[in-house]
């Protein structure tokens, strides 16, 4: 009977040493491990999850610097989750509200379709874009002016009364998304102190926008080699080296992002912008027609063939002969009417890329300051 | 006469009686837990456990101390073990009840043996992948891979402040930070600002921030590193290591939460970044390092021919899951086809591969997915013993009422 009692006790003892065993280093060869992980294809099909699985994380805003505004009474500060950079909560006789305030960078999708996204959550049906100029109510944000938009409707399944008053602004190349919802009768209710949280709202802080800057490929851009967003190069000249300008008048310099060498930026008194975009890239920059056709994208338009180059215009500048780009659309981020006018200069074994853009009435007026820029340059290696 | 005493205490079969009622309540309590805490937290907690100190039920916290699974099993095993010895006696009348009793003694060990030994893993792959390894879906490692000698790292030994020096690596590892459950951002324009957490690779372009840890078995933690490596002539950087990156399932999540606001291409280019390879160059050997999911590679591989989801005809209801894949074993020149399906596993090689998930059929479909299936992989060298024991335990029984009705039967006619 011993031995079956050893045996039962060696049996276990067995057991409880090999189980330790997992939690060595281990080293071992294999004939190939697939150590990169590869991220699915870019065409995501809509019908793809869009949200994160449960338990997946919100983005890190403690590192953000301090939005200023004035918290109106009864606004109830919340952690920002999600996109979020400031969230609030509105509750009053068992009744809620909830704010939001999300920036995103560039492309956020346009106006109409984040406004006919906000009709949806209210069970209404989408508007034409010829509608939603009318339905804009203008207000401030931070001395400019943003548009409003109001809507009401039910909660689709409580058939709750629900309102959603959201505002689109435009900053730079962010768009930011201002928006309070709940129940109809406290939104209508608090909107006058909402009106004036974002008349109080200030970008104070706000510094540049790190790393790749979403804004400057538009989804639809064509392949630039060496300038593939995934496998981001520096920029060709050494940001120490930039040519030096003759800066007009009204141009505010801008932050700067990674395929930049400069940037401006310009508002009018009625608030009204354009952006100046400068950058330089190596050799032929990826040939004209892909850049002249990824400006072309970003108003929505139709690509341009090999052959149609030739009746571009072209200016004389320091550098050589410039070619020029002037053409009108939409803008894809805001949903706007927008003109744009870009410079593309071969120099020195680089290409120059000078774009104005912005408003149709600001681009007008400023086009002429833009081409004495442009002439203005003194290249580094020029001398 | 204390010997005697204690002698007595642990051949008693009160005892038995105690534990049993014990384990009940262990069983009974644990279960219920499951539906605040979830599978695994409420197994950690009641049953692999030795005191049970309080419990959460109803969504409340109980005040509640019991002898938890580990502790009701080995003082069971002493139990019987003890009473076995102690009235064992080799005659042909008892022969019944000493194998009923070893065949129990047998599931005990057979439990503890599973308990330490046993590993369930997961295969995930698209029809037309082949796999021969498979991933745990609880513990991560970080591997080291040079040419083709990879060092695999358990995440456990990962502790904050430790320097570990490994000898087919030529640096040392400096833990500087480990969170077992994180979060990441892109770097966006307007979104943060302050400066990047480790001073290369991933980190430069996307934010790590650490999250509690989650109970439920609907979430997974998913482990972050600070990691600063040291060679001969001094420090060579700080990197993040994070399972965010190594987990093919995880970044496509990320692509697909930036694929709304900022469009397919852009979520891609995102995508892209942060599975970007990280490596260290040291005396002209390459490094490539990543966190993920612990691996096992096994002698031989598994491709997924086809995945097969089928639904009861103008129903959503699942009519059958499954997998044709191609078992293929260099070194015995094996290769075949095997349909793995519900309640049909492929058992090869002290594995056992069951259908587990399958993204397949008209949804998949719609969606323009490529059919993919996951396969559970259980290794249990001790599989057996629950048969083994159950036969012995029934064998021991019927001889038991089979003597006893034998011999009343026989006396009844001697009458």
């Amino acid at each position: 009977m011993k031995t079956s009692l050893i045996c039962t006790l060696a049996a276990t003892l067995a057991i409880l040493s090999t189980g330790c065993d997992r939690d060595n280093v281990k080293v071992y060869h294999v004939e190939k491990d697939d150590t990169a992980t590869t991220p699915p294809p870019a065409a995501a099909p809509a019908a793809m999850p869009t949200t994160m699985p449960a338990g997946l994380p919100v983005p890190d805003t403690s590192s953000l610097p301090k939005l200023k505004y004035t918290l109106p009474d009864g606004w109830l500060e919340k952690t920002p989750t999600e996109l979020r950079v400031a969230s609030f909560g509105i509750s009053e006789n068992g009744k809620n509200a909830d704010v939001s305030v999300i920036p995103l960078g560039g492309m956020a999708g346009g106006d109409l379709p984040n406004v006919n996204r906000w009709r949806g959550q209210v069970g209404l049906q989408p508007l034409a874009d010829a509608d939603l100029q009318q339905l804009a109510e203008k207000v401030e944000i931070a001395g400019q002016p943003a548009d409003l938009y109001d809507v009401s409707g039910t909660t689709p399944g409580s058939g709750d009364a629900e309102r959603i008053v959201g505002v689109i602004f435009h900053r730079d190349d962010a768009t930011w998304f201002f928006k309070m919802t709940g129940d109809a009768d406290l939104v209508e209710k608090q909107k006058p102190a909402f009106v004036s949280f974002l008349k109080s709202f200030q970008f104070g802080g706000l510094a540049a926008p790190s790393t790749m800057d979403l804004s400057q490929l538009p989804p639809s851009h064509p392949a630039i080699p060496g300038m593939d967003a995934s496998n981001a190069p520096a920029p060709a000249v050494d940001p120490g080296n930039v040519p030096t300008w003759t800066i007009p008048a009204g141009w505010q310099p801008a932050p700067l992002s990674q395929f930049l060498l400069a940037k401006f930026s310009i508002i009018t008194a009625d608030g009204a912008q354009a952006a100046v975009n400068i950058s330089s890239l190596a050799g032929d920059g990826g040939g004209l027609l892909p850049n002249v056709n990824r400006w072309r994208a970003q108003l929505g338009l139709a690509p341009i063939a090999e052959e149609d180059l030739a009746n571009l215009a072209t200016i004389d500048v320091s550098g050589g002969k410039a070619s020029v780009i002037d053409i009108s659309g939409t803008d894809g981020r805001t949903g706007k009417p927008a003109r744009l006018v870009g410079v593309v200069l071969p120099s020195g074994g680089q290409t120059w890329f000078y774009k104005l853009m912005g408003d149709e009435s600001v681009v007008t007026q400023q086009k002429d300051a833009f081409t004495k820029f442009i002439q203005s340059a003194k290249y580094p290696d020029a001398h | 006469m204390l010997i005697k005493k204690i002698v007595s205490v642990f051949t008693s079969l009160k005892l038995t009686c105690t534990l049993l009622a014990c384990a009940i309540v262990v069983v009974f309590v644990g279960t219920l837990a499951q539906v605040d805490d979830g599978l695994y937290a409420a197994q950690a907690h009641y049953f692999r456990q030795w005191i049970i100190v309080g419990a959460h039920l109803f969504g409340r916290e109980i005040p509640f101390i019991f002898p938890g699974g580990y502790l009701i099993g080995v003082l069971l095993l002493v139990n019987l073990i003890c009473a076995h010895v102690y009235r064992f006696q080799l005659t042909t009348k008892k022969i019944g009840i000493q194998l009923a009793h070893a065949g129990v003694i047998l599931l005990l060990v057979g439990q503890l043996a599973t308990d330490m030994l046993a590993r369930e893993m997961q295969m995930h792959f698209s029809e037309g992948q082949t796999k021969s390894y498979s991933e745990s879906a609880t513990d991560y490692e970080l591997i080291f891979v040079n040419g083709d000698q990879v060092t695999a790292i358990p995440s456990k030994l990962l502790k904050p402040g430790d320097e570990l020096k490994i000898d087919s690596l030529p640096f040392t590892i400096r833990v500087k930070t480990f969170w077992k459950n994180s979060d990441v951002s892109f770097r966006a324009p307007m979104m943060q600002n302050a400066p990047p957490i480790a001073s290369n690779g991933v980190a430069l372009n996307f934010d790590f921030r650490q999250l509690p840890d989650v109970k439920t078995t609907d979430e997974k933690n998913i482990p972050t590193a600070i990691i600063g490596l040291t060679g001969q002539n001094g420090s060579l950087g700080d990197w993040v290591v994070s399972d965010w990156t190594g987990d093919a399932s995880l970044v496509e999540a990320v692509q697909n939460s930036y694929d709304q606001p900022l469009g397919a291409d852009m979520a891609h280019n995102i995508a892209s970044q942060l599975v970007a390879p990280q490596s260290v160059e040291i005396d002209g050997k390459k490094f490539i390092f990543v966190m993920r999911p612990t691996r096992i590679y096994n002698p031989f591989s598994l491709t997924l021919l086809k995945a097969t989801h089928t639904v009861y005809p103008g129903t959503d209801i699942p009519k059958d899951f499954r997998s044709r894949v191609e078992l293929e074993n260099s070194k015995t020149g094996e290769k075949r086809e095997v349909e793995i399906s519900m309640n049909h596993p492929l058992r090869y090689d002290g594995l056992t591969f069951y259908q587990y998930q399958m993204d397949a059929g008209q949804v998949a479909q719609e969606a323009g997915r490529v059919p993919s299936s996951v396969l559970s992989v259980v290794r249990n060298p001790s599989w057996l013993t629950p048969y083994i024991g159950c036969a012995m335990v029934g064998a021991g029984l019927l001889i038991q009422f089979l003597s006893h009705l034998i011999g009343f039967v026989s006396k009844r006619k001697a009458k």
